[in-house]
């Protein structure tokens, strides 16, 4: 066991925080807001990434064929920390370093990778996901989009909901039914331009364009548009999720705010108070056991282990832990919030709310901790 | 990061394993008192050279790792003073049975004082020790799973001071500390989610109902942290790190506890049931070295320095 990070990790950090430093604008706090799918940090995503991608902090993990340096995924991992505590200045394109990268890169044919690779990996394209319907949540195997088969390809139609960055995106990582039984779902690889689709905005409290309604009205796609094996994208999906379920690691701004939320009680004293510190350092384990049990992910990410149950461990100790963050923001800087005067602050607050919901909810990862690690027997 | 064992660590603990299977179950009779002190564990420890050099040597998490699984045994036996705090202040050589007196605690219950043979103490400014070959301490009847006993008065003038920094002690008390609450955790939950996968109601096994599957599985989250994050704190050293992780381990201790005695039902009030052995082991345990707010405490005034 080793908890160091080696000097060549350290040195990477060091160069893109420097990196950062220099291409973030001084005034990137308020004008950004944090807020990943604000009109601004959309926009300055759309000049950033490319930067991002030239200077090989877009997805250095990725093999060199494919525009990535070979990496291990601690590189990556670091890259997500270090954006996510400046507020995500790649807007929703951390979606397809995650989640649709990878997934293409596993499933993809030769074509598909020859010609969607090299777009996320230069910064020049923004993804959605469509997972989520109505009536298919957290049962997501319950979905109803149905793609039907037609010469050459498919015609799908269906209703997707909760679809960040929709307004935007290029593309849709769609998940539709191809056939009655519950789990022959197969994945999509939609253009977002493709006719039939509409898009309407649902405000949200997480966030601009966090949230929308897509509308599939018989859309045709080509087969060339099925990633996969047709009926087989349950395996996509699962994989995609594990993915998802340790993308970034959120702790990096949850600490963040700890700090600002110190600098702004200090400024009353009320950093003094007994009380307000046990319940700092609380907050802050609570952090950091997110912290190492996502990193133990990684640790077999990096040695080439499937997913397991860890995967979920992870993922429900970091929804907890951003909520006890948030309860404490809640408490100790309730003006900070009200003035919305601290973006660090405001944005972990604001995003706590969907923090144990992402990537399937928490009770759902405790029923696979439950099952697949404690080996309790099936409700 | 790496968060494998080392090929060392895994040595060692395949070779504990066979010993610790040996003394999972309690004797049919255990007498009368709320705790096994295990003179055959002990024994069989000695015989096996736990504390011997080559153990006492080891890195202070491969340490911890073998004192965590030794507090997964349902007796009431010291070993996290002698492999973890003694041979980090120089004193190895100590007797054991080590007991350990905290700042303050002089004069009050202190565990494995009965059946000691050495006694360090927290004197506040310096750390001493004290040779209890000649003392008789009786054990104090009380509900709890460990035998605890007080230092007669004047006992305390023996006392001889030794080269070692208080601040070491009290942080290699907490990973002591975290690494008996992280095993005695993993026993019972261990032991309670046996329990629920063979204890059948409504015509299924508890463990098949949501309502316990998510607790148990919070405990279990909980107390995977617990471990890694007091394993980092040994590796690392650093004295709020430490505070933390001991922190976190002791908040661990009640909802596993209150979960644990509540899926096991009635049945796990009845003495006659291994349960107490850890869970009332654990209670003791969840108030030393301050509890959970000192030790948060001391770690928020650590990391944010002018904090405090």
């Amino acid at each position: 066991m080793d908890f160091a990070w080696t000097p060549e990790q350290e040195a990477y950090r060091t160069r893109l925080r420097a990196f950062l430093d220099t291409n973030l604008p001084s005034d990137w706090d308020e004008k950004s807001n944090h807020d990943p799918g604000s009109e601004y940090v959309i926009g300055f995503a759309r000049e950033f990434c490319p930067k991002l991608a030239a200077a090989g902090y877009l997805v250095p993990h990725w093999p060199v064929e494919y525009g990535g340096s070979g990496a291990d995924p601690w590189h990556s991992w670091i890259l997500g920390g270090e954006f996510n505590a400046r507020g995500e200045p790649r807007s929703y394109q951390y979606l397809n370093v995650n989640l649709v990268g990878p997934a293409i890169l596993d499933f993809g044919t030769p074509a598909q990778k020859a010609h969607h690779l090299p777009l996320i990996a230069g910064g020049k394209v923004f993804w959605c996901q469509g997972f989520s319907e109505p009536e298919a949540g957290s049962d997501l195997a319950a979905l109803s989009t149905r793609a039907e088969k037609i010469p050459g390809g498919y015609r799908i139609s269906g209703h997707k909901i909760w679809v960040a960055a929709a307004t935007f995106a290029d593309y849709c990582f769609l998940l539709a039914r191809t056939s009655d039984d519950r789990h022959a779902i197969t994945t999509f690889l939609l253009p977002m331009n493709t006719p039939g689709i509409t898009v309407n905005a649902l405000n949200s409290l997480t966030g601009t364009n966090a949230m929308n309604e897509m509308l599939l009205d018989g859309v045709e796609v080509g087969d060339d548009c099925v990633l996969g094996t047709p009926g087989d994208g349950w395996s996509v999906v699962k994989s995609a999720l594990q993915n998802e379920r340790v993308g970034a690691p959120v702790f990096t701004a949850g600490l963040k705010a700890l700090d600002h939320a110190v600098a702004a009680l200090r400024r009353d004293g009320r950093d003094r108070r007994a009380d307000v510190q046990v319940r700092l350092a609380r907050v802050r384990a609570t952090l950091t056991v997110a912290d190492l049990l996502a990193s133990q992910v990684v640790d077999g990410r990096a040695k080439g282990r499937p997913a397991g149950p860890g995967t979920n461990a992870a993922r429900y100790a970091a929804g907890r832990a951003m909520h006890m963050v948030a309860d404490f923001l809640g408490e100790f800087c309730g003006d900070q919030l009200l003035a919305n005067e601290d973006q660090v602050i405001s944005k972990v607050y604001r995003r706590a709310a969907s923090s144990a919901l992402g990537g399937g909810a928490a009770e759902i990862q405790l029923n696979l901790v439950a099952r697949n690690l404690l080996n309790l027997p099936k409700g | 990061m790496d968060f494998d064992l080392s090929a060392a660590q895994q040595q060692r603990l395949d070779r504990l394993a066979p010993l610790l299977d040996r003394f999972r179950t309690l004797p049919a009779d255990t007498g009368p008192q709320s705790w096994v002190s295990g003179a055959a564990v002990e024994a069989a420890l000695t015989a096996g050279g736990w504390f011997g050099d080559d153990i006492l040597t080891a890195p202070l998490p491969d340490r911890m790792m073998i004192a965590a699984r030794l507090a997964e045994l349902p007796y009431a036996i010291e070993a996290a003073t002698s492999l973890i705090v003694a041979p980090g202040l120089g004193l190895a050589d100590l007797p054991r049975p080590v007991a350990l007196i905290t700042a303050g605690r002089a004069g009050k219950p202190v565990r494995f004082l009965p059946g000691a043979r050495s006694a360090i103490l927290d004197m506040g400014d310096h750390v001493a020790v004290l040779d209890l070959s000649g003392l008789q301490i009786a054990p104090l009847d009380s509900m709890f799973a460990v035998s605890c006993g007080v230092l007669p008065a004047g006992a305390l003038a023996a006392a001889r001071r030794v080269p070692a920094d208080v601040a070491d002690l009290r942080r290699l008390a907490a990973l002591a500390l975290t690494a008996e609450v992280t095993g005695a955790l993993r026993a019972t939950l261990d032991q309670t989610i046996h329990h629920v996968t063979h204890r059948r109601q409504f015509g299924k096994p508890l463990g098949a109902l949501q309502a316990i599957q998510h607790r148990l599985a919070e405990d279990a989250i909980r107390l995977d942290g617990a471990v890694l994050l007091g394993l980092r704190a040994a590796w690392s050293q650093d004295s709020a790190e430490v505070s933390l992780a001991t922190g976190y381990a002791l908040d661990a201790i009640a909802p596993a506890l209150y979960d644990s005695h509540q899926f096991h039902g009635a049945l796990g009030l009845a003495k006659e049931h291994v349960l107490h052995h850890w869970t009332y082991r654990l209670k003791v345990l969840n108030g030393e070295l301050g509890g959970a707010s000192e030790q948060f405490l001391a770690a928020a005034q650590g990391f944010w320095q002018a904090a405090g």
